[in-house]
């Protein structure tokens, strides 16, 4: 069975008479890219909030790395790392930013400059020098993630990175998610309110709406709701392979005019893409 | 919490507006001093007259008072950096200790730098301390920290309840400049309430320091006012919702 890093259980928050989580029950498990889908203001950020302790829940439990004492969820917390928007000073540098966290975060003196090195080159940010106020929106999420990933956390959450990303950015931090979880062994929280976009990105999903997890399903589940097997074909083949098909008896229970998405077709253009 | 305190020294000395503000604090009250004193005969004791008279209204400490609360807790604000570190394990009751500590510390450096250079270069432009006087001018020197300090927690505590910057600056400007003479003005009226007040307490702890003399009113200074206003934001600041 999995081990689960964070489980929330009948989480409820209410501000006065208005429930904005309804009971919220979802696990996410070792090793996981565990996707938050919903719309806008389907209570994602909320459940964030109440993971990282900056918003306190009405009833239920949270439990990060196994323990739901408060104490100890403090202490857990150091174990995560997180991305929620535009968290840095505007008069210093990506450097200086991280060197700021890497000391509020108590890593040893001697590591910082090798940790931060490694955060930047990760990120593609290590030859930034100007001051984070000059910094593209592009290169403040990338910052944001780098911060995250500051300390090798164990967990890391992120809400929606790809905000007001172009293509090319949002394909970044798409490969930059895989890459966290394979090559850092971090597990990851994603959130964003474009189903198409975690579904590239994300191993389990909980889909969020009206306040509660609605449901939780992994890729298999996915591909196991599509029984059929889906051959895509250019336009000169169709006949033949209608008729090769006929002729064998196999039956075609629908046939789909598929087109390219607008983003195959850009990266098909411009060039890049992250896979 | 330590490492908070050192991030947030190293982050604010980084501040190059900071940097230009605290030499422009340095220079303009050495000048004043000095102008104040030579309209007399320029020596230790005008040089004091001067530091007094500077200390009591305090309009020149306005010029420091205003970028250490800015680095220390309006910066935090605005950047949110404060989320980060709630969500990475940290008390709210230990970042509201660190702020209050980077507060004084940040004072003291300045002030001891400050104070420091200038009883070096006094010499040289004819204002020579004797040892009374030497034990005064460092009694300003922690009457001007502790104003600092009580202006600046006062500020943090609007700023925390209102969550607005603007309250915070104008908080700061009321307690370093307006308040003083305000308390000045109502003691004249007789209003012997203002005798409890954070302002009237330094302004008799100055004179009895600077006397020589042991400064009880310092205590509730720092106990009452300081703390004081410390744990009324703390009960605000411990239930506060962050907004990413």
């Amino acid at each position: 069975m999995s081990e689960a890093v964070i489980k929330l259980e009948n989480i409820v928050k209410s501000y006065g008479k208005h429930d904005v989580l309804k009971g919220v029950n979802m696990q996410v498990n070792k090793g996981d890219i565990y996707g938050l889908v919903g719309k806008n203001g389907a209570g994602k950020t909320t459940i964030f909030k109440m993971i990282l302790g900056l918003s306190e829940f009405t009833s239920g439990n949270v439990s990060i790395a196994g323990s739901t004492n408060k104490k100890e969820l403090y202490a857990n917390r150091r174990k995560v790392g997180f991305f929620v928007g535009s968290n840095f000073y505007g008069y210093l540098s990506a450097r200086e930013n991280l060197q700021y966290y890497a000391r509020a975060k108590g890593i040893p003196h001697k590591k910082i400059n090798d940790e931060i090195t490694r955060v930047l080159d990760i990120v593609g940010l290590e030859d930034s020098q100007k001051p984070y106020k000059g910094f593209s929106l592009g290169m403040k999420q990338r910052l944001g993630i780098g911060n995250a990933i500051l300390g090798n956390p164990e967990i890391l959450i992120l809400d929606e990175p790809t905000n007001g990303l172009d293509p090319q950015g949002i394909a970044d931090v798409r490969h930059m998610i895989r890459r966290i979880r394979d090559e850092l062994n971090m597990t990851v929280i994603v959130s964003s309110h474009i189903l198409g976009e975690l579904e590239h990105t994300a191993d389990r999903f909980g889909i969020v709406h009206n306040g509660i997890v609605a449901k939780e399903i992994t890729q298999d589940d996915l591909k196991s709701k599509k029984p059929e097997v889906n051959i895509a074909l250019s336009v000169e083949d169709i006949e033949r392979v209608q008729k090769l098909l006929a002729e064998n008896n196999i039956k075609i229970l629908h046939e789909v005019e598929d087109k390219m998405t607008l983003e195959d077709y850009y990266f098909e253009l411009i060039g890049g893409g992250a896979d | 919490m330590i490492s908070l305190v050192y991030a947030d020294l190293y982050r604010i000395f980084r501040k190059k507006s900071f940097r230009v503000i605290v030499i422009t604090f340095m220079l303009l009250s050495f000048f004043s001093n000095l102008v104040s004193s030579v309209r007399h005969e320029i020596n230790g004791a005008s040089f004091l007259d001067a530091l007094n008279n500077y200390t009591t209204k305090g309009y020149l400490l306005l010029l420091i008072s205003i970028p250490i609360f800015l680095g220390v807790y309006s910066d935090e604000v605005s950047s949110h950096s404060m989320q980060c570190i709630i969500g990475r394990g940290l008390t709210r009751k230990k970042i509201l200790w660190a702020k209050l500590i980077d507060c004084v510390l940040i004072t003291t450096i300045v002030f001891v730098i400050y104070m420091g250079l200038q009883a070096l270069i006094l010499p040289s432009s004819g204002v020579s301390f004797s040892s009374k006087q030497m034990h005064a001018y460092i009694a300003y020197g922690l009457i001007c920290i502790l104003k600092i300090v009580g202006a600046s927690t006062f500020s943090m505590m609007l700023l925390f309840i209102t969550n607005a910057m603007p309250v915070g600056i104008i908080g700061v400007i009321f307690f370093t400049t307006l308040s003083p003479n305000l308390v000045r003005l109502l003691y004249s009226f007789e209003i012997k309430a203002v005798d409890y007040s954070y302002d009237m307490l330094l302004f008799k702890a100055m004179n009895k320091l600077v006397a020589g003399a042991f400064a009880w009113e310092l205590i509730p200074c720092v106990v009452l006012y300081i703390v004081g206003a410390w744990l009324i934001t703390y009960l605000f600041f411990r239930r506060k919702e962050f907004d990413f």
